[in-house]
């Protein structure tokens, strides 16, 4: 007991380490792409009161918009806009099967088909004004949701599952400073990686100075790394500075996706590539 | 028992505080009680009972909101410790002292990010959006006296006794 009277801070300070030293130890992955043991618990205790929050504050306010306020018209509203934003994402897909078909016209020979399973998910759960940008949602592994699965609204890209437990999923928004997608500004093909900033937009760096690129431009997934599928709408161009000395541009762009106000979103799960018959055999 | 209540009722607590303040306040104000309830853990608490505490609350908080990998546990420790370092030399029960502390423990959170963001993950740095994080830091400095105010009630409630 003198020992530990004398020698109080230390061995406080020492108390906390080898608490947090355990902490780290269960919530590490025991392989990559998993989420440690004691994270997956937590993810999966929280969801439940998550999904009752989400479901007691959307029914009341689902009450208020529609039998309060112009009952008919705010249904319709929100029909008619759920199908200009599905109309948009389908535009957009056409335009860049359009280009790449111009592009790869030579190579006719090549029969590639990419095809993707999904899995609908609601946000249960949100912090709007945290100085990180994230949310849950509500599948996991389960449902085959993995780390790193690319997660999309119907306006384009919205994130990726960096946590994964067996019901739910924590969702690294693209306007993260933490996520990083590989890119290009799709009317001049010019690439960068989308990185998020603090401020709830995103940079496109990396971009040589001699590229073209400006406002209004919009930029897409490459489709070369993070699981994206090629040709997703991640956001557009706002703001092209150039620095006299320096190498790259700084572009700012916008996500066309609402992020702090999507709902639902689409998970993919797996990515079946299949290239005809020829190759199966 | 306190053991045994703690993650449970952490685990709820950082839900409300996540959930439920976005949705009330559709988006537009960040209360991070978590955060105070850390300081009010280094003014107030037994040290055992205090580190328990905070490293639950910051686990807790990195698991469902950071995506920074522990940076909500490291910065609570921070937090906890300098409030424990400042509690020997004031009184800690002053509304000015808390409301200060709290105050500043918002800016430094959001310093830290900005550091985090420009010299980890390279992005350029810049200050747009820093009005939002004082508006936050006076609102949540403002409530902190009567977050303390709870949060001893809760603590005679659970004890029978206050640590003041």
């Amino acid at each position: 007991m003198t020992f530990l009277k004398k020698h109080q801070t230390p061995v406080f300070l020492f108390v906390i380490a080898a608490v947090l030293a355990t902490f780290v130890f269960f919530s590490m992955p025991r392989e990559k792409d998993e989420t440690g043991f004691l994270r997956q618990v937590t993810l999966e205790t929280a969801s439940p009161f998550q999904r009752v929050f989400a479901a007691v504050f959307e029914g009341l306010r689902n009450t208020w918009e529609r039998y309060l306020f112009l009952v008919g018209l705010e249904e319709e509203n929100r029909m008619l806009r759920r199908r200009v934003s599905l109309l948009e994402a389908e535009l957009s897909r056409s335009d860049e099967i359009r280009i790449e078909h111009n592009r790869l016209l030579s190579l006719l020979g090549l029969k590639k088909e990419v095809s993707f399973s999904t899995v609908t998910a609601r946000v249960i759960s949100r912090d709007r004004t945290s100085l990180f940008r994230s949310f849950v949602i509500d599948r996991g592994s389960r449902h085959g949701v993995s780390i790193g699965s690319p997660v999309l609204s119907a306006e384009g890209a919205v994130g990726k599952v960096m946590d994964v437990s067996w019901n739910a999923a924590k969702v690294l928004l693209i306007n993260d400073f933490n996520c990083r997608i590989d890119a290009y500004v799709r009317e001049t093909r010019a690439r960068g990686i989308l990185q998020g900033r603090r401020e709830g937009d995103c940079t496109l760096k990396y971009v040589p100075r001699s590229e073209s690129v400006r406002e209004g431009d919009t930029v897409v997934t490459s489709g070369l790394a993070g699981g994206f599928p090629k040709g997703m709408r991640l956001g557009t161009v706002i703001q092209v500075a150039r620095g006299p000395n320096e190498l790259f541009q700084n572009v700012r762009v916008r996500p066309t996706a609402n992020i702090g106000k999507v709902e639902e979103v689409l998970v993919i799960v797996t990515e079946t590539r299949s290239s005809g018959k020829d190759d199966l055999q | 028992m306190y053991y045994l209540l703690l993650p449970p009722a952490a685990l709820v607590c950082v839900v409300l505080q996540t959930t439920l303040v976005d949705m009330l306040s559709w988006g537009t104000v960040r209360l991070e009680v978590s955060l105070v309830l850390v300081l009010y853990a280094g003014f107030h608490l037994g040290i055992v009972r205090a580190a328990a505490l905070v490293v639950v609350f910051g686990f807790i908080m990195d698991t469902l909101t950071g995506t920074v990998p522990y940076f909500y546990t490291l910065f609570y420790i921070l937090v906890f410790l300098a409030a424990r370092a400042v509690s020997f030399r004031v009184y800690g029960e002053g509304a000015l002292v808390i409301m200060s502390a709290a105050f500043l423990c918002v800016l430094g959170q959001a310093a830290v990010i900005v550091v985090l963001s420009r010299w980890i993950a390279g992005v350029p740095l810049s200050f747009d959006g820093m009005e939002v994080t004082v508006y936050n830091s006076v609102l949540l400095a403002l409530t902190t006296p009567l977050f303390f105010a709870l949060f001893r009630k809760i603590e005679v409630a659970a004890h029978g006794k206050s640590s003041l």
